[in-house]
């Protein structure tokens, strides 16, 4: 694939367009837009979290129409079953009389899947979504369906009522490339939105891209290069994760039990690539890293006792980290 | 899109790199340059350090100039001014530019033609400015100003060092001008090559010696150890020279022209000569075939004179030839060649101008460390030795008289003859009296007996009186204020009275001195080294000693 500077720019202008259109329903989250939208340019699945009422739900139904992508929601509950989400096969009369089971397939065939309050369904339920993330195939009974590409799952997730929740498991949890906390808005923001919602009649919002284009720009984004150094700085942030890495950082090893999996190392990589190119730049910098090493190791790694107890966040832990390397 | 336009956009910041790396270089050194220097002063100010003012002066020197020759490594690397470079803005285009040099994708040219075109965008003279390191400056001259304070701080240790500093350039000049003697001497075709090889052997030694001296004390010593192995030399030659001659006297056909020669008299030699040739014609075969041998023998003693030696031998054989013209001739040659050396020419004037320096160098030393006995004792030496080289033949079975002189007590004896009776004089010599003794002896050896000391000194004639300084100052002694002290009373006369031990030692025996030499030697050394004794005093031990090596 010949890759030219104009296919480059537009690119950028595809992105610079999304983030326009969905500006137009989602007031300040600028940063969160751009995260999502990398992370759904890398192929990859996000995890939002954030209290109720900050647009999550909001900000995945926008992209979806913008990106002319096929949206469909789950409302993950305690009682959710995996067929609910994945389909299951059903019998189906034929014209002739007989009967047979005929494959009826779930929300999760679609284009954008938000998995809302993810936590809420039990880890059986949770489950039936691993091998949709992670393969973008579904299996029932003895058929594997393919799910349509591109495929994106943005689930969402509430930190504050976590009575009669199901935390994540951390395979489920590895297989999100991020992990994004949703800011509270601004006074500003709140009093724009105010504005939006109730004065205003919202804007109509116009496609700007379709999902070939999302692979096509995945194609080109994952030709960026990485210098040798960059790479290298990404591999040893992932192994300071671990506490007993030769890397390991002091508060690493104080505070972190189990750390990052290569995949963590692959979602820096990956999503940095996306990020450097919308920077307009043709190579992955230092500054590209640190930028998405947060969204991608935060829900990575995991503290231990001390570390809850002392109230350090994943976060803290990702800038000594980068900070110790950095010195 | 080559790399090498890439490259050339990084020129200037390299050079930038380079300069800045410079100037830190050199305000690095000129920091050491001051620790170092003041430590030096510092240390100045306790023990004697020589000059101190050069020694800053050069390692400020020094330093800078290391500075400057590591600065020329310090240019960065191509590889460090990349990742410079990605570090003040260019987000790691150059590092990627430069990892995909070989890689032709339309990615990788993409990136390079981004890179080049940010690389040209660049100022990197906001970027990254000519740093003045001020903080450094400064430091390196508050070091600097407290190095110069510390100089004008005035201790002992800095008077002292003052004295070494100029004793050391008197033994710098010595070093000069024994070299300048050197070298004529070596021009001179007169001297063997045999007897050259010694001499230059002993004026190395004498050098390397005084090119390692540190201080007046090492000087001094080499100084003095030159000296009596110089006169050692001297001494030989002369030696076989007045053997020669006094065969030459023994020899009844020779013996008027003999005498005539050791007096020197150049008219008186000229009629002996040819009294010498008439009489040589009018004698029998046998006494010319003595008078041959005499020579033949002389010419083998006399070898380090290569061509007083090859005369005689010419002579041995014109004597034997029955050749009249020859012996004429040869004898002729013979005679001028003793009026040569009688005047001083050749080896020996050239150890006698060495001895000169050295003497030089040494009084000059002596008065640089500020004493006047070391002084007047080098004044004195040289003086002897300028008269033992006046004339050769003076030298030689020269009459002289002696008067040993002794008032150290009331009961005076006296010590005559031999000039080891003048050492021997020192050590008696007791009470009122005067001496007189007559021998045969060469001034120098004279000289020498008088080096060999005691308070029995030789009185020299007339002519080899110098000006000599006062030998002792009482008021030199612990200044005006705080008088000396003796031990012993003063008597009704005013003259002072001691107690002296003056009977065999009781329940001892008699050692040979070689026996106890080292050891005495040893203990002298010491205790000149130990003693707060005036460098002056120490010379006079030395040359005690050196002397009897």
């Amino acid at each position: 694939m010949d890759i030219n500077e104009s296919k480059v720019k537009s690119i950028i202008d595809t992105v610079t367009k999304i983030e326009k259109e969905v500006s137009k329903h989602m007031i300040g989250q600028k940063d969160l837009i751009r995260q999502v939208l990398i992370s759904i340019l890398a192929g990859g699945n996000v995890l939002l979290e954030g209290v109720p009422g900050l647009g999550k739900t909001r900000l995945v139904k926008t992209l979806g129409k913008v990106m002319e992508l096929q949206f469909k929601r789950i409302q993950f509950t305690p009682d959710l079953m995996p067929a609910d989400i994945s389909g299951t096969n059903i019998i189906t009369k034929s014209k002739d009389g007989s009967g047979a089971f005929s494959f009826q397939e779930g929300p999760i065939f679609s284009n954008i899947v938000l998995a809302d309050e993810i936590n809420r369904a039990t880890p059986k339920t949770q489950s039936a979504l691993l091998e949709a993330m992670q393969e973008k195939t579904v299996t029932v009974g003895n058929t594997t369906y393919s799910l349509p590409e591109p495929f994106f799952v943005l689930a969402t997730q509430n930190p504050l009522e976590m009575e009669g929740t199901y935390p994540l498991p951390e395979a489920q949890l590895d297989r999100f490339l991020f992990k994004l906390n949703v800011p509270f808005p601004s006074l500003e923001e709140i009093m724009n939105i105010v504005s939006l919602t109730t004065e205003k009649e919202e804007e109509t919002l116009n496609a700007v891209t379709k999902g070939e284009d999302i692979l096509s720009i995945r194609n080109i984004t994952s030709k960026v290069p990485v210098a040798k150094a960059v790479l290298e700085f990404a591999s040893k942030l992932v192994l300071a994760t671990h506490p007993d890495s030769q890397f390991a950082t002091s508060s690493s090893k104080k505070y972190i039990r189990y750390g990052s999996s290569p995949r963590g190392a692959q979602a820096i990589i990956s999503t940095a690539k996306i990020r450097a190119l919308l920077e307009g730049r043709y190579n992955v910098a230092f500054e590209d890293i640190k930028y998405v090493a947060y969204p991608a190791l935060r829900h990575r790694f995991f503290l231990n006792f001390d570390g809850l107890s002392e109230g350090i966040t994943t976060d803290k832990m990702i800038d000594d980290i980068i900070k110790e390397l950095e010195s | 899109m080559d790399m090498k336009s890439i490259y050339n956009g990084l020129k200037p910041l390299r050079r930038r790199i380079h300069l800045n790396n410079t100037i830190m270089c050199i305000s690095y050194s000129f920091i050491a340059g001051g620790i170092v220097s003041l430590i030096s002063s510092i240390v100045a100010l306790f023990i004697p350090v020589t000059f101190l003012t050069k020694r800053v002066i050069m390692i400020y020197a020094v330093l800078l100039l290391c500075s400057f020759v590591v600065s020329i490594f310090l240019k960065p690397g191509m590889t460090k001014t990349i990742v410079l470079a990605d570090s003040l803005g260019l987000k790691e285009r150059l590092t990627t530019s430069f990892e995909l040099k070989e890689d032709s994708t339309s990615m990788s040219v993409l990136q390079r033609k981004d890179t080049l075109e940010v690389l040209s965008n660049t100022d990197f003279k906001s970027l990254y400015p000519i740093k003045v390191p001020y903080n450094k400056i400064i430091t390196g001259t508050i070091l600097l100003i407290m190095t110069l304070f510390v100089f004008i701080i005035p201790t002992q240790a800095k008077e002292r060092a003052l004295i070494e500093q100029e004793v050391l350039n008197e033994a710098k000049a010595a070093i000069k001008m024994i070299e300048e003697e050197k070298k004529a001497l070596n021009s001179d075709e007169k001297v063997s090559k045999e007897r050259l090889e010694e001499i230059n052997a002993t004026i190395d030694n004498l050098l390397s010696q005084l090119k390692s001296a540190k201080n007046e004390e090492d000087a001094l010593k080499a100084l003095s150890k030159a000296k009596n192995e110089l006169e050692e030399l001297k001494k030989d030659s002369s030696d076989k020279l007045q053997r020669f001659n006094e065969k030459l006297m023994e020899n009844q056909l020779f013996q008027d022209a003999a005498k005539a020669i050791d007096e020197g008299d150049n008219e008186k030699i000229e009629r002996e000569f040819k009294e010498l040739l008439e009489k040589i014609k009018e004698s029998s075969k046998e006494e010319l075939e003595n008078l041959g041998q005499l020579f033949d023998e002389g010419a083998k003693e006399l070898s380090e004179h290569k061509e007083l030696a090859e005369l005689l031998d010419e002579l041995s054989h014109s004597l034997n030839s029955d050749d009249s013209d020859r012996i004429e001739m040869n004898l002729s040659q013979f005679k001028d060649m003793l009026a040569n050396m009688s005047d001083g020419a050749g080896e020996e004037e050239a150890l006698a101008q060495i001895a000169q320096s050295i003497n030089n160098a040494r009084q000059s030393i002596s008065q640089k460390s500020s004493h006047p006995f070391s002084f007047s004792q080098a004044n004195q030496e040289n003086s002897s030795t300028l008269a033992s080289n006046e004339n050769l033949n003076n030298n030689i079975n020269s009459q002289n008289q002696e008067n040993n002189s002794n008032q150290n007590g009331n009961n005076g004896q006296q010590s005559s003859g031999s000039p080891e009776d003048n050492g021997q004089g020192g050590q008696d010599g007791q009470g009122q009296g005067s001496g007189e003794g007559q021998g045969s002896q060469s001034i120098s050896i004279s000289s020498q007996g008088s080096n060999g000391g005691g308070v029995g000194a030789s009185i020299p004639k007339e002519s080899e009186v110098r000006d000599y300084e006062e030998i002792f100052v009482p008021t030199r002694i612990g200044g005006e204020s705080d008088p000396s002290q003796v031990i012993g009373t003063v008597n009704e006369t005013g003259q002072s009275q001691w107690a002296e031990v003056n009977h065999p030692v009781l329940g001892g025996n008699v050692v040979p001195y070689n026996q106890v030499f080292g050891e005495y030697k040893e203990e002298a050394m010491s205790g000149i080294r130990d003693a707060p004794i005036p460098p002056g005093m120490k010379d006079i031990v030395r040359d005690y000693f050196s002397t009897l090596e």
